[in-house]
């Protein structure tokens, strides 16, 4: 008989850096990173827990499942507390405050400007771009997790890294 | 820029990891720590460290991990061992079997090089500061005398061991044992409170203002003991 607690530690070893990075370009935060991703694999545990249940529906797909909680959990988090998505006219560089001194020297110019450029893309622009090309999902992953058809993703990427590379273009 | 070289800007973002830390602990949360049935537990990796220990023992002697003081190499397995005892102590008894642990720590420092001497006082403050987390969760007006009386036992005892290990010259800092006294606090608040409210014999009332004289005096470990011995 398989053994849910042991089948989700495999499932929230393998997505935790993926998904603490999605949220983390959303919130742009560490420590809100932190709380929204420990609740998506909270909520994720729970309804897995549930569905280990042979009468109820299996998650087909633990990967696209945590994405949906991860972005429904974003939004609400921006809805709830009032806040609005900021973005920046001058691109400003965005680290997050909570990194040490010794983290920010480390980090290189173009990490920072694509970062700043990223976060402050579209939603569907930028979930794209880290799907594709960060977590390197397949154009059908991509579109199962969308819920597009995989030519309208295709579609989508070309515009996010056009939208993407204008942007840069305009802070070089 | 060639798309190439956009894509590589991109990648560079793989650098926004988590803390490891902090990845663990969530997991720990999350899933906590409880193994599940299973009907071949010899398979599971914990099960192989339990045998591992056991060889250990067999190895070694019971003896030389018995007598292994914090500092040595041996005291993690008495550690694991302890770890492993507390699984079966239910969440009343817990707070007893925290202070007794607390009481072996302060018997060690009779008996520790200066080796071993700070190791020790650490261990000690994690067994107080776990028996006083565990003494909050206890409601002491429908407790389990017995768990009272277990409770008292050990924190006379420790009282005792303290005075010991002072005598050595061991400096045991005054705060050591502050957030045990606040737990204790609280029992006999809460203790008092509850007799308040009740009818009382001549008997009991002069009990009762014994105890609020002693908790005024921050005796608390005596006011439940005096309790406990007229319950």
């Amino acid at each position: 008989m398989p053994n849910p607690q042991k089948e989700f530690s495999k499932i929230y070893d393998k997505y935790i850096e993926k998904i603490y990075r999605f949220v983390y370009l959303k919130v742009n935060s560490e420590e809100i990173a932190q709380d929204l991703c420990s609740e998506t694999f909270l909520k994720g545990w729970e309804s897995f827990k549930k569905a280990s249940n042979p009468k109820v529906r299996n998650i087909e797909n633990p990967q696209a499942f945590l994405y949906k909680i991860a972005r429904n959990l974003v939004t609400d988090y921006y809805r709830e507390k009032g806040r609005t998505k900021i973005v920046s006219a001058d691109l400003a560089p965005i680290i997050d405050p909570q990194l040490g001194l010794e983290e920010r020297v480390a980090l290189n110019s173009d990490f920072e400007q694509i970062k700043a450029v990223l976060v402050n893309l579209k939603d569907d622009y930028q979930n794209v771009i880290v799907w594709r090309y960060l977590d390197e999902l397949s154009m059908p992953e991509i579109a199962k997790i969308m819920d597009k058809s995989e030519e309208a993703c295709r579609v989508m990427l070309h515009r996010a890294l056009k939208s993407l590379r204008g942007k840069l273009n305009q802070t070089a | 820029m060639t798309e190439k070289e956009l894509i590589g800007k991109i990648q560079e973002l793989r650098q926004i990891k988590p803390r490891e830390d902090w990845v663990s602990l969530t997991k720990k949360e999350i899933l906590g720590e409880e193994p599940g049935f299973t009907l071949f537990p010899f398979f599971k990796p914990a099960f192989a460290g339990f045998i591992a220990v056991f060889i250990i023992f067999g190895v070694f002697g019971f003896g030389f991990v018995k007598n292994s003081l914090p500092g040595d190499l041996l005291y993690s397995i008495r550690k694991i061992a302890h770890k492993s005892q507390a699984v079966f102590v239910s969440e009343e008894e817990k707070p007893a079997f925290q202070l007794k642990l607390a009481n072996d720590r302060l018997e060690d420092l009779t008996k520790v090089s200066a080796k071993n001497l700070a190791p020790t006082l650490n261990e000690f403050q994690a067994n107080i500061s776990e028996a006083a987390r565990n003494l909050a969760k206890i409601e002491a007006t429908t407790s389990d005398l017995i768990i009272i009386k277990k409770i008292v036992e050990e924190t006379k005892k420790l009282e005792e061991n303290k005075q010991k290990v002072q005598a050595l010259g061991v400096v045991i800092g005054e705060n050591s044992t502050e957030e045990l006294d606040n737990a204790l606090a609280k029992i006999v608040g809460n203790l008092i409170e509850d007799l308040e409210i009740r009818t009382l014999t001549g008997e009991k009332e002069a009990i009762l203002n014994e105890m609020k004289e002693l908790f005024e005096d921050g005796k608390y470990s005596e006011a439940l003991e005096l309790y406990f011995i007229n319950q």
